[in-house]
């Protein structure tokens, strides 16, 4: 049995969510996802993608399909090339079985009831005079089928498949609240962790004033600040910021998107810069990046004029601290301190730098005023470091790093500020809050804000990492 | 930007036209100072009928002109949002702010007397 999906018919209500129907999140899973699922749950292995607009996309978010134990086979039509030309390319290839996925229909179930096996008899659903979905085992009407001729239908029943066609913008959106409301219950374990109906992803950050009221879905990577409300009945996608008392309620957050502080969203569709209104289509680009933006990745324009910034910065303070951290360095020797070398991560790649260990004796003022940092500015100077960004990573972990969207190892951090500076966790999280907040205002702010929870004593000990022997 | 006057039953219509973005605020702000500074009476409405563009500094604008009026005991409203604006009024939650109606019309016989 052979799976041939048509994915390059994107249609036009999609077009403001500016992505293939495949990787429209259905209930912040990829549309294509649920037919995939479907197709593993009835052991069909052999799937073929035919693609046209966003062909990149798809390919790299479905790969070899190796993730759902299924092989994807993908294929390009020219333009004006309709699906049955494509199928008359290689009759062979289906004569033993075809289910075809002619035009983006989701394949909802009616309830969380086992699907029923297919038999033998053709089955078609849509239009009977150019179904949107045909399933067949007979050589004969798989031919009929691919040659135009329109077999004699057998509609799906409601528990083989129920494709639901979804005409408007309002059926995508009714769709994704029905999820929310519960109906991503009946479809494969979709990898959240349910509890009282939120279904939360991972690596999501929310402080105790943040309020989440079920029903609702928040993808991975998200964070919420200070009194954000999430909820009821919203769902919020991958690398979501939610700024500072924002609202979102029955409205849907597409991946990468960030809300500003104070907004609200009630009934609406978010996409990066782009507000719409699910009930009419309408699409509005807010053009001020304090509302809604797309979460932005560091580097482009002004990287080199930052980097000029942060080593002449550096600089200034390597030359002004020294008559303070030079005698206390040297009493915190005597006393048993002593620098090491610790390998990080930097700009350029792994590098050893200088990391101070104190002594018995050691003034505790070196660390508070973190003049045990005043050796690691020469790093900031040389471009291993930043003067403020996030928490260098051990070069271990230079294969995670690569998936943030933003690494910047500085020698203050967002980390500086917290207590708890090594969660793995908050690290990621930083990092897109990072990439999308980075400007010179934010560099200051991290570190006067660092240092000075250096000097309160908010923050642990600086540099309590194990060195390696 | 554009911002033009009239006088409707005793109720100052500022008609504004464009965009009310960054690069126009000061302009709008300054403009609607020295208008109001001469106006005859501190009831009014502001036709944002062909306004296509608003961002937070233009919304900034409009707050700031509303407080002059209020300041002198008067009364600010909006009428004709055009779907951008709205958006952006409703996302903001300027709308608990602001009175808002569809017609300039009902804004003037809704200003009190």
């Amino acid at each position: 049995m052979n799976v041939v999906f048509h994915t390059g018919n994107t249609p036009d209500w999609a077009a403001p969510l500016e992505r293939p129907w495949p990787l429209l999140p259905v209930g912040n899973r990829p549309w294509l996802e649920f037919w995939i699922e479907w197709c593993v749950a009835r052991g069909f292995t052999a799937l073929h993608l035919v693609l046209g607009d966003g062909a990149a996309q798809v390919e790299h978010a479905f790969g070899s399909g190796e993730r759902w134990g299924v092989s994807i086979t993908y294929h390009f039509v020219r333009d004006g090339q309709t699906p049955a030309m494509f199928l008359r390319r290689s009759p062979d290839l289906w004569r033993d079985g075809l289910l075809h996925v002619a035009a983006p229909v989701f394949p909802r179930r009616a309830d969380d009831q086992p699907l029923t096996p297919l038999d033998d008899a053709t089955r078609t659903a849509g239009e009977p005079s150019a179904p949107a979905v045909f399933y067949s085992r007979r050589p004969v009407d798989i031919e009929a089928y691919i040659n135009d001729a329109a077999p004699a239908p057998v509609p799906f029943a409601a528990n083989e498949l129920l494709a639901q066609p979804l005409a408007t913008l309002a059926d995508y959106f009714d769709l994704n609240l029905a999820m929310v409301d519960g109906e991503i219950a009946r479809y494969l374990t979709p990898g959240y962790r349910r509890e009282d109906r939120a279904y939360l992803g991972f690596n999501v950050v929310y402080p105790s004033s943040a309020t989440i009221a079920a029903p609702v879905m928040i993808g991975n990577d998200v964070r919420l600040r200070g009194l954000a409300t999430i909820g009821p009945r919203a769902i919020l996608g991958n690398r979501v910021i939610v700024d500072r008392q924002a609202t979102v309620t029955e409205s849907l957050v597409l991946d990468g998107t960030y809300l500003g502080p104070g907004i609200e969203l009630a009934g609406r569709i978010a996409c990066g810069r782009r507000l719409i209104d699910p009930a009419d289509g309408t699409a509005v680009d807010i053009e001020d990046t304090h509302w809604m933006a797309p979460l932005r990745a560091v580097g482009g324009r002004g990287e080199k004029l930052r980097r000029l910034g942060h080593c002449t910065a550096a600089l200034l303070l390597w030359i002004t601290v020294a008559p303070l951290a030079i005698p206390l360095l040297l009493l915190g020797m005597i006393g048993g301190g002593r620098f090491v070398r610790q390998p990080l991560l930097g700009v350029r790649g792994s590098f050893q730098p200088l990391v101070w260990r104190p002594g018995r004796w050691s003034p505790g003022l070196i660390e508070r005023l973190s003049l045990h940092d005043w050796p690691r500015l020469a790093y900031v100077v040389r471009g291993d470091l930043w003067l403020s960004g996030q928490l260098p990573v051990s070069p271990d972990e230079e294969a995670e790093v690569r998936d943030w969207p933003a690494y910047r190892p500085g020698l203050f951090a967002y980390a500086d500020m917290r207590p708890d500076r090594e969660d793995p966790v908050l690290r990621r999280i930083e990092a897109c809050y990072y990439a999308h907040h980075r400007g010179w205002g934010e560099d200051v702010r991290i570190c006067l804000f660092g240092w000075w929870a250096r000097v309160t004593g908010r923050n642990h000990r600086i540099d309590d990492r194990e060195v390696p022997a | 930007m554009n911002m033009t006057t009239e006088t409707i039953n005793g109720v100052n219509i500022v008609r504004l036209e464009g965009s009310v973005m960054l690069g126009d605020a000061d302009a709008v702000r300054a403009a609607f100072r020295r208008w109001f500074e001469q106006a005859s009476t501190p009831r009014v409405v502001v036709d944002m009928e062909k306004v296509d563009q608003l961002d937070s500094a233009g919304l900034g604008a409009l707050v700031y002109a509303a407080q002059l009026v209020r300041d002198r005991g008067g009364d600010l409203s909006f009428a004709c949002l055009q779907k951008k604006a709205r958006l952006v009024f409703e996302i903001t939650r300027s709308y608990k702010v602001f009175d808002i109606y569809a017609t300039v019309d009902e804004a003037v016989r809704a200003q009190p007397a």
